[in-house]
């Protein structure tokens, strides 16, 4: 979203706010506090509205960035995982594991999940830039169009007045316009006119003040107090508050609030006009003025008065109100006055921390982007821990972060197109996390350095990416139709997902001795490189392990395990020096790696557990399979099974444990690590057990889904037969699976309830005449048919309309 | 053409135009005003200045804190302007009309009289 506007409808939502405030407690002090002051109280609303400053910490800030989270990174279509079966157990598990299946809890900061933020970066960027840009340009154009009209009306009406004005010559009655202008302190001259076109007297001119009355056959007393209040109005510059609620309502033109804000300005200018009209005539002189007002009324309804200039009698509702106010005047006292002035500070205040969305703690780069460009990016991260999303494509780079904790640059060679942003910590950056938001464009040459720090992105569609991470967390996503190469040295810890499954590429890793790799089976082992080719072979992925490190090279199916959210303990990575001892010193003695296995698996910090699991022994590793297993804690099995050797006992041992149980979750994430030798054993043992979901992901998994299809389709068919059979036996005709017949007659409601309650089959068919039910015993099998109660009906129904 | 102006405009007209010097203050039109018994206030005055300076009849130089007004336009030339717009609406444009107006209800003095006859003689030898 462009920021502008962003500011702009924080604005907007926080005046509304400062009205409504200003609305309700105008009841109490209405009658109670000068019209003075409740007429210049608005312009506390109306600055907020009008102008872009805030205080650092505001109250609305932090509100008005989750909103603008949730509205960035909320991903419009679900991202389904893998398997069903998966998804619905994981929503039983942990949070952070919830987290990852928008499926089952579509929370906002959701979208630190990587394998999310990729596909709803995908849907964002297509759908969001036009609505967003069309929405700025609506609004735009509605200010301007108001605004424009709002002054065109105003002029035609200048001219209008002026048109039929004759300035009065009378000196008699210029001499007492200017005894009265001298004796309220009015400087300059005031013109006088008459003009018998317009019904009430008004003031017009900013600067060249011109009172117009209808006529000047008005009583000397009159004449004096219309004088009187017309010239207030020009005093106290009422014309230029009148235009600012103008421009605030132009600008605001779609927010009601500033309507009735406007409205309500319109009446308090007038009471207090009359209220310090009073004050200079003395309270005895209430009466005659409120005479004076109702004269001025007599003949309204010649002409609509246009808002911009200050007329004597608006309406007749608000003529009843004014007069009620002008009887009920009485003079302020000294203690109403501390009140008033320290309720002032008050408003004044709350408008000020009520904030706006907060510019301050970004940093934009300066110059706008050229949009369609191709341009150079190098990101330097040392210490620090990034997550970058994309932006729409016409915003400028920019990045949200605390700054306290982190320093940021965004430098932008304009000439060279090149772009660089540095992002350093101050202090230990706990679980602060640096959000980057880069232009949605393609880039040419992509430099990721990153040193000591963690680096989550996903947005790179094109380019040459070359990677330096040194004792990094770094998570790497290409999306789908990646185009260009990946050039990587790594140590740390290294997660590289291809969204299109590596399609034309060709990949090579160079992993020296201590390393960890995760990789999917299709990449081919030869001594210490690993090698992949696929299609045209036109992007280009090299990886070298520059230092030990962990890797992990993953396909869309494998990567829905991958789940590095805000929870995981960043300051362990950098601050206490964890992973560099673990790293880069020899593998640490195996109690210290079962207790720090033992501590992350409490903190649920998953990458750490998985660093930790590795270095344990068979044995060990055994024992925590069990226990994660009885925990049933299925991301850190995912976690646990990253690295296991292909077939190796573990695997082995486990596939018959969670085969034996039917535990089709756990089952499956064994299953990436069999040999394809070892998945058809299991397809056939599955096929003589008729375990249909194990089929399922077993087909899968060896590509013969197909055959698994026409498997289904089979087996549908039998059941189809064999249940057609057993209802013929219990006296149901069924004929072209939709009609069912008892004792020769059509049925309307057919209820088939196993005991198993989340099974059953309803069928209606309105024609029919009769309602029945299958009956069925303990072990489902038919024992009887029978008519259904209309109680039974009903409490059918009733369910379902729950 | 020369605009018409309101009779407590020409008083200020007549003021400036009687003012021996070349540029008018604003103290010596109130001075004035007052000494003909038509004393006003001064923002009244300044109005009437601006009207005057809008008709085109008065310039304003500034200088300093005070004002400079200079007549744009000559009394000559704003009694042929007014006396020919009277002509036209009383008597249709007919001078003829008007001295015989004037004879006739004896609203010449013998002395004007001649020296208008004397005047009518020079502009004859003149044509």
């Amino acid at each position: 979203m462009n920021t502008v506007l962003k500011v702009f409808l924080s604005m907007s939502l926080s005046g509304s706010l400062l009205i409504l405030a200003l609305f309700a407690a105008g009841r109490l002090w209405k009658d109670k506090f000068s019209r003075q002051w409740q007429y210049y109280i608005w312009l506390a609303a109306l600055l907020r509205l009008l102008l872009p400053l805030g205080p650092e910490t505001s109250l609305m800030g932090k509100t008005y960035q989750a909103i603008d989270r949730a509205i960035t990174q909320s991903s419009p279509l679900p991202v389904w995982p893998n398997t069903p079966e998966l998804s619905s157990v994981s929503g039983n598990q942990s949070p952070q594991i919830s987290q990852s299946s928008p499926t089952v809890e579509s929370v906002p900061q959701n979208a630190d999940n990587p394998a999310e933020t990729s596909s709803a970066g995908h849907s964002f960027r297509d759908i969001a830039p036009p609505l967003v840009s069309r929405l700025w340009l609506v609004w735009l154009i509605g200010a301007l169009i108001l605004l424009i009209r709002k002054i065109t009306i105003y002029q035609s009406f200048i001219q209008y007045i002026a048109a039929g004005s004759s300035p009065v010559s009378n000196t008699k009655l210029l001499d007492r316009l200017s005894l009265i202008a001298e004796q309220i302190g009015v400087k300059g001259p005031v013109e006088l006119c008459v003009n018998p076109l317009i019904s009430s007297p008004l003031l017009t001119g900013f600067f060249r003040p011109c009172i117009v009355l209808p006529s000047l056959e008005i009583p000397e007393r009159d004449f004096q107090y219309i004088i009187l209040h017309e010239l207030t109005h020009y005093k106290r510059r009422d014309m230029f508050y009148k235009w600012l609620v103008q421009a605030a309502v132009c600008l605001h033109w779609f927010n009601p609030f500033v309507h009735l804000m406007s409205r309500e300005i319109t009446k308090a200018c007038e009471f207090s006009c009359d209220e310090a009209v009073l004050v200079k005539m003395g309270r005895d002189k209430a009466q005659e003025y409120g005479k004076t007002l109702l004269d001025a009324m007599a003949s309204v309804g010649k002409y609509k008065e246009f808002l911009g200039s200050v007329t004597l009698a608006e309406n007749k509702q608000l003529l009843k109100e004014r007069l009620g106010a002008i009887m009920k005047f009485k003079m302020t006292s000294k203690k109403l006055k501390t009140l008033t002035s320290l309720l002032t500070l008050c408003i004044v205040l709350s408008a000020s921390f009520i904030g706006i969305y907060p510019m301050k703690n970004s940093v934009d780069a300066m110059e706008t982007l050229r949009t369609a460009d191709i341009s150079s990016l190098s990101l330097n991260i040392i210490n620090a821990s990034v997550n970058v999303l994309s932006a729409p494509k016409n915003e400028k780079i920019h990045a949200e972060f605390s700054e306290a904790i982190y320093k940021v640059d965004i430098f932008i060679d304009a000439q060279k197109d090149e772009w660089t942003v540095s992002v350093s910590s101050k202090a230990n950056p706990k679980n602060e996390t640096v959000t980057l938001y880069l232009p949605d464009i393609s880039y040419d040459n992509v430099k990721l350095n990153v040193n000591t720090g963690y680096l989550d992105c996903g947005n790179f569609k094109s380019g040459n990416i070359t990677g330096n991470f040194n004792m990094s967390y770094v998570l790497l996503t290409l999306p789908e139709g990646f185009a260009g190469s990946v050039d990587a040295a790594a140590s740390g810890c290294f997660q590289l997902v291809s969204k299109d499954d590596f399609k034309n590429t060709s990949a090579s890793i160079a992993t020296s001795g201590e390393c960890v790799i995760s990789k999917p089976q299709s990449f081919k082992k030869n001594g210490n490189t690993y090698t992949y080719t696929e299609g045209s072979a036109s992007n280009v992925i090299k990886i070298t392990q520059s230092g030990s490190c962990m890797m992990g090279i993953h396909t869309s199916d494998t990567s829905d395990f991958l789940d590095f959210s805000d929870q995981w303990d960043f300051a362990n990575l950098w601050k206490n020096g964890e992973l560099k001892e673990d790293s880069q010193t020899e593998p640490q003695p195996k109690s210290n790696d079962s207790e720090q296995a033992e501590k992350y698996y409490q903190s649920g910090s998953l990458p750490l557990f998985q660093i930790s699991f590795f270095h344990l022994d068979k044995e060990a590793q055994e024992k925590w399979m069990d226990r994660i297993y009885t925990d049933d804690q299925i991301a850190f099995w995912g976690a646990a099974v990253d690295f296991l050797d292909e077939d190796c006992g573990l695997v082995q041992r486990f596939a018959e444990k969670t085969y034996g149980d039917s535990n089709i979750s756990y089952f499956s994430v064994l299953a990436n690590r069999m040999s394809e030798k070892t998945l058809e054993r299991y397809l056939d043992k599955s096929l003589k057990d008729g375990k249909w979901a194990f089929q399922s992901v077993l087909y899968n998994l060896l590509d013969r889904k197909d055959e698994f299809d026409e498997q289904e389709k089979k087996k549908e068919k039998e059941w189809a037969e064999a249940l057609k059979a057993q209802y013929q036996a219990a006296g149901v005709t069924m004929i072209d699976e939709k009609n069912y017949y008892y004792q020769g007659q059509l049925v309307d409601i057919f209820l088939d309830q196993r005991t198993n309650q989340s099974f059953y089959t309803l069928n209606m068919n309105p024609a029919g005449t009769v309602n029945i039910k299958i009956l069925r015993n303990a072990n489902d099998k038919i024992t009887g048919v029978s008519y259904m109660t209309k109680a039974e009906i009903e409490e059918l129904f009733g369910d379902m309309e729950d | 053409m020369v605009q018409q102006i309101s009779d407590a405009e020409l008083e200020i007209m007549k003021i400036v135009w009687g003012n021996p010097s070349k540029v008018t203050l604003f103290p010596y039109i109130m001075d004035r005003l007052a000494s003909r018994g038509k004393p006003c206030q001064k923002n009244t005055l300044i109005v009437l200045l601006s009207r005057l300076m809008n008709k085109g009849f008065l310039s304003a130089k500034k200088i300093g804190r005070r004002n400079e007004y200079t007549a744009l336009v000559s009394e000559t030339e704003y009694q042929t302007a007014q006396t020919k717009s009277f002509l036209n609406k009383i008597y249709e444009g007919s001078a003829k009309g008007l001295v015989s107006t004037l004879i006739s209800g004896d609203l010449l003095t013998s002395d004007e009289y001649e020296e208008l006859k004397r005047l009518l003689e020079e502009g004859k030898g003149k044509q």
